[in-house]
């Protein structure tokens, strides 16, 4: 299908892009346009106005500042499965970012763009979690800081709010960090069913599992340092928002995406 | 606001179209600059028939509004062989058998071809399933494909027309790692991350002024990159 | 020439994008179609109003089914058995109205409503949302089951008890003592999905009042019969012209609701019209296929050997099938497979329901015959403790007992006899192939961890190509020299363009190069069937050599008047026209010009020879197929690792086009036992409408598949050629399943696709 009409503005910097949000409530913001796009295709996102954000090219960038790194709301998924940067501090943005879909929409395909968009089954949303993250948002109004974990609120649904965007993401960084990753998928680059990342600091005496999927939503448990996946999964059934044999497969994605060191 | 004009270079040509914004690049290609060499399979990104190249990387042009198209660089299956000689992808490609109704062949061409070009070691034959694995085809199996593709990267390969004289592709980088002064340290010192000037200045202020504002004031004091602890 | 793989024809144009598919012929003057269709399942229309569409920016006309009733009556049935086999197995069908807008009634999500004509694509769709539809939903029909409980509603007033089809194959006493297996199977809904979806283009030549009609099918004359006999049109005044086809399978084998009312609008409006169907359009309203289910009964006795076979099948046909009979037909023949059966009862219904329709797909019954009786087998060979190869090598028909009389009749009427030369030679190559082939794997991954189960299996099969009822050949000289080749066939991939023109270019010495093919063109060819039901090389091939031999008289009578000598010492040699001493010599071109511009023969016509081929009947192909399957029992997945085809087929024109319409048709075999799958909810909703729902298998997916192909000429033609086209396909679905059972030594026993994740968890649940 064709998209609706819509009106489409390029900003040239970040406050015109919040100036037209601003002033038109049906406007919605593009950059990859990989998620939007096939939704507008079929007619089911009918934004009056797009706000392209894609040459704001300052948000492309990456960097380590004081014990954390930045990444730039337009970073897109081929940049994190091949920058120096991410390979070196977080190579499990890398292995994620592997996962999503084919080469040509990691190309255009961006962090801030999964973020926002808010699916069940995004790779990075769980990663974020994981890692302790949390995502910069801009509005007219200034700018905040939202931890990850408490971004995605919903299918679809995040606590940035019409008027802002996600234009920097921070990982602290940690020496000691241990991460793991296991996604289930029809195909290779299919949106994953199930899938865990997990996130440990010894030092820090704790893990993160964070779970994702069009099966099981987003979920993140904490465990102590030496947690087990028979914790998790323990958590997982409490929860339920699991049942019956998928209960089969998130025990295959949990125990699979374990870090070596860790017990079951 | 609905009648953009949009420049472009296709195939190493000039060109401006003007379309409403809710054209997709696949469509002004197709049907504006009759380059139908292009296909649309289904609108999602899932096929890959509509893969063409923009700014040296792959790129779905059924998700790709023209209007993004703005000042880039389009190469498409018209644009890789010219003349009537066909390039090694496409020769390997005819004598391979891996084409029977070829709805699927241009998206493959361009695929293989980008992920031949700017490799040091030619691929294993799972590499190339692995490449190749965004684009469908309904007809061969793929293994002739594979096949063609594994041929191919065993050649000098001569890329098409539109080369620079330094052999290094005028339109094909595979360096995926985005250029940016903060790339590493070592570098240059970068430029200073730019917020909004609202968010700046704190017009209108929200809840916090949060990381980003202590970070630009690390940047006023001229710290390079890779200066703080733990970095080499 | 003919049996050499000569480099393809249709590549280089493929290969630079040149080629035109029909959505490529749009151009700026076109105007565009729109379909509103049906939002539910079935329900009266209450009310249909186009004012706001007719109001929309761009739009230049709208049109509802009432008032496309005024000039459009229904779509021709496609198939009608000939009167023995009708006989022989008590064959009936009920045949409902299908109409190119709904009348009155909706009967499946995606049914056509309403069409908008605008100056673009977008512009129609803005417009059809602001068509006013009411409709009365009526509770729908969904299990096919259910359907025919008498309680049930009637999806149409034509098909009592909605029963469309029904058939009984059976011969001799299947009240055998014996050991007895039963099995209940079920193939899922599935179907072709081609690559390039649909389109219909309608160029109105406003000097003759003609309408030329572009649209991606396999059956250009059959499109011009039943759009004309709808429309009420002389046949002269339609052309129907295939352009490239970007794949057809079977759902493009088939006459459609757009194909009617885009040639209506374009003769009504006087433009060019098109209309090309998007990814969802097809998911939703494109034939669909297979969707059956079967209770099956062997009987063998001690040693594994048939006794008796029975089938009892269903066939859930949505709201219509064109080809009813076909599929009813195809399934229960091909219930016999490649073995030994004296006694056999196979009866089998088609039931409409309220959901997309359904026509041939590759295969077109087979595969879920081969999946019931194979898988069935599979059960007697577990229950006897036999060897799945085993207990195949006992029952298979070998060269003491082929050619094979089945003892009735084929839809043709003619009687059912398996021309072939030894089936179980198949079976035999097959099992030493991939037991060879796992040897290798093993010596190069020994001491790799991979500790997921592994499995083989295999499945026999028999397939029923050539069928006629015949095919048209016109072959011709060119004012360029060149010989011109136009025939019923229409190619979606299969590679027509070298095949029959190496057939012609062995005739006549010429190269491969000064012989145009030029064929799915009702203005080109006098005549034709078209392309499915592997029957292009084994009927068209025929009728196109036939043609060139009758081609070769007429134009050695013209070449003597040049050479000076008796037309029948005129030779063919290397491209050129020589005497019988070789000392005079013309080129083809040359003999082209003497019909010109004066020249010696320009009185007469161009030589053009018009022939037909009507086969006997059916020519057989059989074979055998190993799987090798790996799963992940975790997550349930299934790997197919290795894949091993033997078949036993007809001589082949180019060799390597058999072996990858062979390889094409494992694929989406292998696409269909383990990703695809059109699931309906229980308001017959569709829930597949993307290809991120609807799973095609990717170069991840498919392995590398070896194919042996065993040579046994036809008798049917002289060419000794039979058809290939979906025998890759057939047993592919059983040869998984059995491979999945292996893998986990034969606790399980997979008894409906697609094997999904879930399903095969299920089983392995089941079974602990």
């Amino acid at each position: 299908m064709k998209p609706p009409v819509f009106d489409y503005y390029r900003a040239a910097s970040v406050d015109e892009a919040l100036d037209v949000l601003d002033e038109r409530e049906g406007a919605r913001v593009i950059a990859g346009g990989q998620s939007l796009i096939p939704l507008m295709n079929l007619r089911l996102a009918r934004p009056e106005a797009l706000v392209d954000i894609g040459r704001l090219e300052h948000l492309r960038r990456v960097g380590v500042v004081d014990g954390s790194l930045y990444l730039g709301g337009l970073v897109t998924h081929a940049t994190l499965c091949g920058h120096p940067a991410i390979l070196r501090h977080a190579p499990l943005l890398a292995e994620a970012a592997s996962h999503i879909g084919h080469q040509a929409i990691r190309e255009r395909g961006t962090i801030g763009g999964s973020l926002a968009h808010g699916d069940p089954a995004a790779e990075l949303i769980a990663c974020c979690s994981a890692l302790g993250a949390s995502v910069y948002l801009e509005s007219s109004s200034g700018c905040r800081e939202v931890p990850a974990r408490e971004f995605v609120q919903g299918p679809y649904s995040t606590a940035a709010s019409h008027n802002e965007i996600v234009t920097w993401i921070r990982i602290p960084l940690a020496d000691d960090r241990r991460v793991g990753f296991y996604e289930v998928a029809p195909r290779p680059g299919d949106f994953a069913r199930v899938g865990a990342v997990w996130c440990s600091e010894p030092e820090n005496d704790k893990s993160t599992v964070a779970l994702f999927g069009s099966d099981c939503g987003h979920m993140s448990i904490e465990l102590g340092g030496d947690g087990r996946a028979a914790d998790v999964l323990d958590a997982v059934r409490a929860s339920g928002r699991v049942q019956g044999g998928l209960v089969r497969v998130v025990e295959a994605a949990v125990k699979r995406s374990m870090p070596t060191e860790f017990h079951e | 606001m609905n009648d953009h004009p949009v420049s472009m270079t296709v195939n190493g040509r000039p060109v401006t179209v003007t379309v409403p914004s809710r054209e997709s690049l696949a469509d002004s290609l197709r049907y504006r600059l009759r380059l139908t060499g292009t296909k649309v399979g289904c609108e999602q990104g899932v096929c890959g028939s509509c893969t063409v190249i923009v700014d040296g990387k792959l790129t779905r042009s059924c998700l790709m509004l023209s209007v993004q198209a703005e000042n880039a660089a389009v190469w498409t299956i018209e644009g890789l062989s010219q003349d009537d000689a066909l390039s090694p992808i496409q020769e390997e490609f005819r004598v391979h058998g891996a084409l029977q109704c070829g709805f699927c062949t241009p998206g493959m061409v361009v695929t293989a071809l980008v992920l031949l070009s700017g490799r040091s070691e030619p691929p294993s034959r799972e590499e190339i399933r692995e490449g190749l694995s965004g684009n469908i085809c309904r007809c061969t199996g793929y293994g002739p494909i594979v096949d063609a593709v594994y041929a191919a990267s065993r050649h000098d390969l001569t890329l098409p027309y539109g080369m620079s004289e330094s052999g290094k592709s005028s339109f094909v980088t595979l360096d995926s790692s985005d250029p940016g002064p903060w790339s590493l340290p070592g570098d240059t010192p970068p430029a200073e991350p730019e917020t909004s000037d609202r968010a700046r200045t704190g017009r209108g202020r929200g809840s916090r002024r949060g990381g980003l504002g202590r970070l630009k004031d690390m940047f006023r004091g001229g710290r390079p990159v890779g200066s703080g602890p733990g970095d080499e | 020439m003919i049996g050499s793989n000569v480099a393809r024809v249709e590549d280089p144009s493929l290969l630079r994008g040149e080629a035109s598919f029909v959505a490529d012929l749009i151009d700026a003057g076109t105007l565009h179609v729109g379909f509103l269709r049906s939002p539910v399942a079935a329900g009266r229309i209450v009310r249909l109003d186009l004012d706001g569409a007719l109001r929309s920016p761009g739009v230049i006309a709208a049109i509802d089914g009432d008032t496309l009733s005024r000039f459009a009556g229904a779509l021709p049935v496609l198939h009608t058995p000939d009167p023995t086999f009708v006989e022989a197995t008590g064959f009936g069908m009920s045949v409902p109205s299908v109409y190119g807008l709904a009348r009155d009634r909706v009967r499946f999500v995606g049914e056509p409503v309403a069409a908008v004509v605008a100056e673009s694509r977008a512009l129609a769709e803005d417009a059809l949302e602001r068509i006013d539809l009411v409709i009365d939903e009526e509770e729908p029909v969904v299990d096919p089951r259910a359907a025919l409980d008498p309680q049930s509603r009637q999806v149409h007033p034509e098909t009592p008890g909605n029963k469309a089809a029904w058939i009984r194959f059976a011969r001799g006493d299947v009240t055998q003592r014996g050991i007895v297996v039963e099995g209940r199977y079920r193939i899922g809904r599935h179907s072709g999905v081609p690559l390039e979806c649909r389109g219909v283009l309608g160029a109105y030549d406003a000097r003759d009042d003609r309408v030329h009609l572009w649209t991606s099918t396999q059956i250009p004359f059959l499109v011009r019969r039943a759009v004309c006999e709808a429309l009420g049109w002389s046949e002269e005044r339609l052309r129907v012209a295939v352009p490239e086809v970007g794949g057809g399978f079977g759902p493009k084998a088939n006459i459609y609701h757009e194909e009617l009312v885009v040639a209506f609008l374009s003769r009504r409006l006087r433009a060019r019209v098109a209309w090309i169907e998007d990814r969802t359009e097809h998911l939703l309203s494109s034939a669909q296929s297979r969707d059956q289910f079967h209770r099956t009964r062997l009987t063998v006795d001690g040693e594994g050997r048939i006794l008796a076979y029975e089938d009892e099948f269903l066939v859930d046909i949505g709201s219509h099938n064109l080809w009813v009979a076909g599929v009813v037909a195809n399934t229960a023949i091909h219930g016999h497979g490649p073995y030994r059966i004296p006694a056999f009862d196979i009866r089998g219904t088609a039931v409409v329901t309220n959901k997309a329709p359904t026509s041939q797909y590759r295969g077109a019954g087979r595969p879920e015959a081969c999946f019931a009786l194979e898988r069935t087998l599979d059960l007697a060979a577990a229950r006897l403790g036999i060897d799945p190869i085993e207990i195949r090598r006992r029952n298979v028909l070998t060269s003491s007992d082929l050619p094979y009389a089945v003892g009735l009749p084929y839809r043709d009427g003619k009687p059912i006899v398996f021309d072939g030369h030894d089936f179980g030679a198949t079976l035999e190559t097959a099992v030493r192939l991939v037991t060879e082939s796992r040897k290798r794997v093993d010596e190069n991954d020994a001491g790799s961890e991979d500790s997921n189960p592994t499995g083989v299996g295999y499945a026999m099969f028999i397939e029923a190509t050539g069928r006629g009822p015949y095919e048209t050949a016109r072959v011709r000289l060119g004012a360029d020299g060149r010989i011109w080749v136009h025939s019923g066939a229409a190619s979606a991939g299969q590679s027509h363009k070298t095949t029959l023109a190496q057939i012609v270019a062995e005739v006549l010495s010429v190269d491969l190069v000064d012989v145009r093919v030029v064929s799915g063109d009702t203005d080109l060819a006098p005549d034709g069937i078209g392309t499915f039901a592997s029957r292009t090389a084994a009927v068209a091939g025929p009728a196109v050599h036939r043609a060139a031999e009758e081609l070769a008289k007429e134009i050695r009578g013209r070449a003597a008047r040049l050479l000076d000598c008796r037309p029948e010492d005129v030779t063919f040699v290397d491209g050129e026209l020589r005497d019988a001493s070789g000392d005079r010599k013309i080129s083809w071109v040359d003999l082209a010009e003497a019909h010109l511009r004066g020249g010696v023969l320009s009185t007469l016509p161009f030589p053009d020879v018009v022939e037909r081929f009507e086969p006997d009947t059916v020519t057989w192909v059989a074979g055998t197929h190993a799987a090798v399957v790996e799963v992940d029992a975790d997550i349930g997945r299934t790997r197919v690792v290795d894949y091993v085809v033997v078949d036993e087929g007809g001589r082949a024109i180019h060799p390597r086009v058999v072996e990858d319409q062979i390889r094409g048709g494992v694929a989406q075999g292998i696409g269909g036992v383990l990703l695809e799958e059109f699931e309906f909810d229980s308001n017959g909703q569709p829930k597949s409408v993307t290809l991120a729902e609807y799973l095609l298998p990717t170069s991840l997916d498919v392995p590398d598949i070896q194919v042996h192909h065993i040579t046994s000429p036809s008798p049917l033609n002289r060419l000794g050629v039979k058809g290939v086209g979906e025998s890759g396909t057939i047993p592919v679905y059983a040869a998984v399943a059995s491979a999945v059972d292996a893998a986990f030594q034969w606790s399980i026993h997979m008894d409906a696709t697609p094997i999904s994740p879930r399903s095969l968890l299920a089983a392995l649940e089941n079974d602990s």
